[in-house]
């Protein structure tokens, strides 16, 4: 039997985001990163979270969307503690690239990340927000976003491991 | 409201961390071409919402959140996520997931999405000037575009990605011919 988890926890991940948007918002992560950072900014110098053009916007209240966030650690960890094989050493395929310098996996990490969340809060969502959510809504900017995502990421990753075969 | 988005966030790690969204190699695959995986479950889950969601919004409210064309911004913020996801292997979600799965890179992407928020407050004035504000199209959607009901959207849409999800091979040819060594593992 071929396999399909793809199949399988992509429906369950379709219902999920269909109760979430008959009972509160959809699936959306990336806007709780300025959300966290902003509370932390907000300690340091009090009255920012009001006066901040970008915070006043999306506000520094812990509410759902912070909830949410804290949620995937959990269901991470659930998923992780059940598995019988844990995978979190350096990536398999990352290694066969640039060898075993975990000190430079991080540095691509690092900037990944500072990448994925700057560019996601330009556009106004991530992975979550605007194609999971934003397609699923027939909302124009999902598919721009995804078009965006997808044309960059491709060349992306063929420029980072095109040479090196799998 | 908050125990809810809790327990949503923990089916969705789970979801997240059982398929294998949360790994770098199945990531990089996907956008190589080599195993579309992710790239199918991610399809077959928007298309599930847009069927059932459309189908019970004719019952029942909804809380749809359309988000704005804003067309620089969007698309340029597309392109600089692209980048970081391919170098990165998550999306600012699975690395949360990636975290509770004990990944150092995971939480360097976390941090790095920390630095990248600040930068983002920070520059937020300019880039609303520049990026965000020009060319906003506003909440569009296919329907309102179109001018036709959006359950009939929904459905000619969702068709359509279930034929393009079964035709989509997990393993592209193309692939399997390019690395002929591991064609015996596939």
């Amino acid at each position: 039997m071929e396999k399909r988890p793809w199949l399988f926890w992509g429906i369950i991940l379709g219902l999920l985001n269909t109760f979430a948007i008959m009972t509160y918002a959809p699936l959306g992560v990336s806007t709780t990163y300025p959300r966290l950072v902003g509370a932390m900014m907000d300690i340091l110098q009090p009255g920012l979270a009001i006066t901040d053009p970008y915070l006043k916007i999306i506000g520094i209240k812990i509410g759902w969307e912070t909830m949410l966030f804290f949620g995937l650690f959990i269901g991470g960890l659930i998923g992780y503690l059940i598995d019988k094989t844990p995978k979190n050493g350096l990536p398999a395929l990352w290694t066969k690239r640039f060898g075993t310098n975990a000190s430079l996996r991080m540095v691509h990490a690092f900037i990944g990340g500072f990448l994925v969340v700057f560019g996601a809060r330009l556009a106004g969502g991530c992975t979550s927000g605007h194609i999971i959510s934003g397609m699923a809504q027939m909302a124009l900017s999902g598919w721009v976003f995804a078009t965006g995502v997808f044309v960059a990421g491709m060349i992306t990753a063929y420029l980072v491991h095109g040479r090196s075969e799998a | 409201m908050l125990l809810l988005g809790l327990l949503t966030g923990v089916a969705f790690g789970f979801i997240i961390q059982r398929v294998g969204a949360s790994q770098y190699d199945n990531i990089l695959k996907s956008l190589l071409w080599r195993d579309t995986t992710i790239i199918k479950f991610m399809a077959v889950a928007l298309t599930t919402t847009l069927i059932t969601t459309q189908t019970l919004a004719l019952w029942i409210p909804m809380h749809f959140a359309i988000k704005a064309l804003y067309v620089w911004g969007v698309l340029l913020g597309g392109l600089i996520f692209g980048v970081g996801f391919a170098l990165a292997g998550y999306c600012p979600g699975t690395a949360v997931v990636g975290i509770a799965e004990i990944k150092k890179d995971a939480a360097m992407v976390v941090l790095g999405g920390m630095v990248g928020a600040y930068t983002f407050i920070l520059s937020y004035s300019w880039l609303a000037k520049y990026l965000i504000a020009p060319m906003n199209l506003g909440k569009l959607t296919w329907p309102t575009m179109l001018g036709v009901a959006p359950i009939i959207v929904a459905w000619v849409m969702g068709i359509l990605f279930c034929v393009v999800i079964y035709i989509l091979p997990t393993v592209p040819k193309l692939c399997k011919r390019v690395s002929g060594k591991n064609q015996s593992s596939i």
